[in-house]
């Protein structure tokens, strides 16, 4: 990954833990729009399947972290499955389709 | 705006992945077969750029909290099947690993944030976009987050009716309540992507100029 794509990475990580403490101080706790909509309308729905690994954490801190991991995750298996897609298709036989001329 | 199990009726999860699989298996063909090589880094960052913003609430009215989806924004920057792309790994991911949204819900999710969010937010940001690229980005944004929570008023509605009242909300609660508290979350989305937007298109045009990779027909 080159310099710009670093920067803007790090960008990411910055602007995540300016807007934390405004998160925590306006918004953590409350219910979204459907959380809201299924309590006032008397319904249930929190019979997890599956729990998940880890949760978003519930201090600053922990979510801090657990944003982190989320962002490496998520970079990591978009450009993962990227990868995989684009070589699949190429020992097929089929190249991706060539980039047109630029304008 | 993410379902979690337990809530909807079981013909409505079914449904969901349904619907939502066949998008999703033809999202990840077009955007393996048309992405740019220089264009991959920039899309698996802007997955990681979406995932950290929708964990950042933001207070709108009564008590209740919204963050952006960001369906809208990958498909004005990179087009409709990598908006799905994108919001299928980040779905797939709070889901496993962060327990947020449902395992059996999944299905519904993707079909309201992914698939639903960037057909809308791509659509009305295609058809817009030519009078004027700002307000095509609001109101894209605006109606990707509103219809996806339409959608998910259906659902609850239509678990209701099949169940018995067992799984879901009325309808005649679900409609109202959804669309009020997102009509305020739809409008903090269009203002968070119109920003974004704004921004690139000042220091970094290229991107927001990037060919889009559709569902259908050749990149644009």
């Amino acid at each position: 990954m080159n310099r710009r794509y670093l920067k803007a990475a790090a960008l990411l990580v910055v602007l995540f833990a300016i807007f934390i403490p405004v998160y925590y101080a306006f918004s953590y706790g409350k219910g979204d729009g459907l959380e809201k909509t299924v309590s006032e309308g008397g319904g249930t729905g929190d019979e997890s399947a599956w729990p998940g690994l880890l949760g978003y954490g519930d201090n600053p801190v922990a979510t801090f972290a657990a944003g982190i991991l989320g962002l490496g995750l998520a970079l990591a298996a978009a450009y993962g499955v990227l990868r995989v897609t684009r070589a699949w298709r190429s020992g097929d036989g089929r190249k991706p389709h060539p980039d047109p001329p630029r304008p | 705006m993410h379902i979690p199990d337990g809530l909807m009726a079981p013909a409505v999860l079914v449904v969901g992945w349904i619907l939502a699989v066949p998008v999703v298996a033809l999202a990840v063909h077009r955007v393996g077969r048309y992405v740019d090589e220089e264009y991959v880094p920039v899309l698996a960052l802007l997955a990681a750029g979406i995932f950290v913003a929708q964990m950042l609430n933001f207070p709108v009215v009564g008590g209740t909290t919204g963050h952006l989806v960001g369906a809208a924004l990958a498909a004005i920057l990179l087009g409709t099947a990598a908006s799905v792309f994108i919001l299928t790994v980040i779905l797939v991911i709070q889901c496993l690993v962060f327990g947020d949204g449902g395992v059996l819900a999944l299905g519904l999710n993707l079909l309201n944030m992914a698939v639903i969010g960037a057909l809308a937010g791509g659509g009305v940001y295609a058809l817009l976009r030519s009078r004027s690229l700002k307000l095509a980005a609001f109101l894209a944004a605006f109606l990707s987050v509103f219809l996806g929570a339409l959608a998910a008023a259906a659902e609850l509605g239509t678990s209701y009716a099949l169940s018995g009242g067992a799984y879901g909300i009325p309808a005649v609660l679900a409609f109202p309540s959804m669309a009020l508290y997102h009509v305020f979350i739809g409008i903090g989305e269009g203002v968070i992507t119109f920003g974004v937007v704004v921004y690139l298109e000042r220091v970094a045009p290229d991107l927001v100029a990037a060919k889009k990779v559709r569902l259908v027909g050749a990149p644009a």
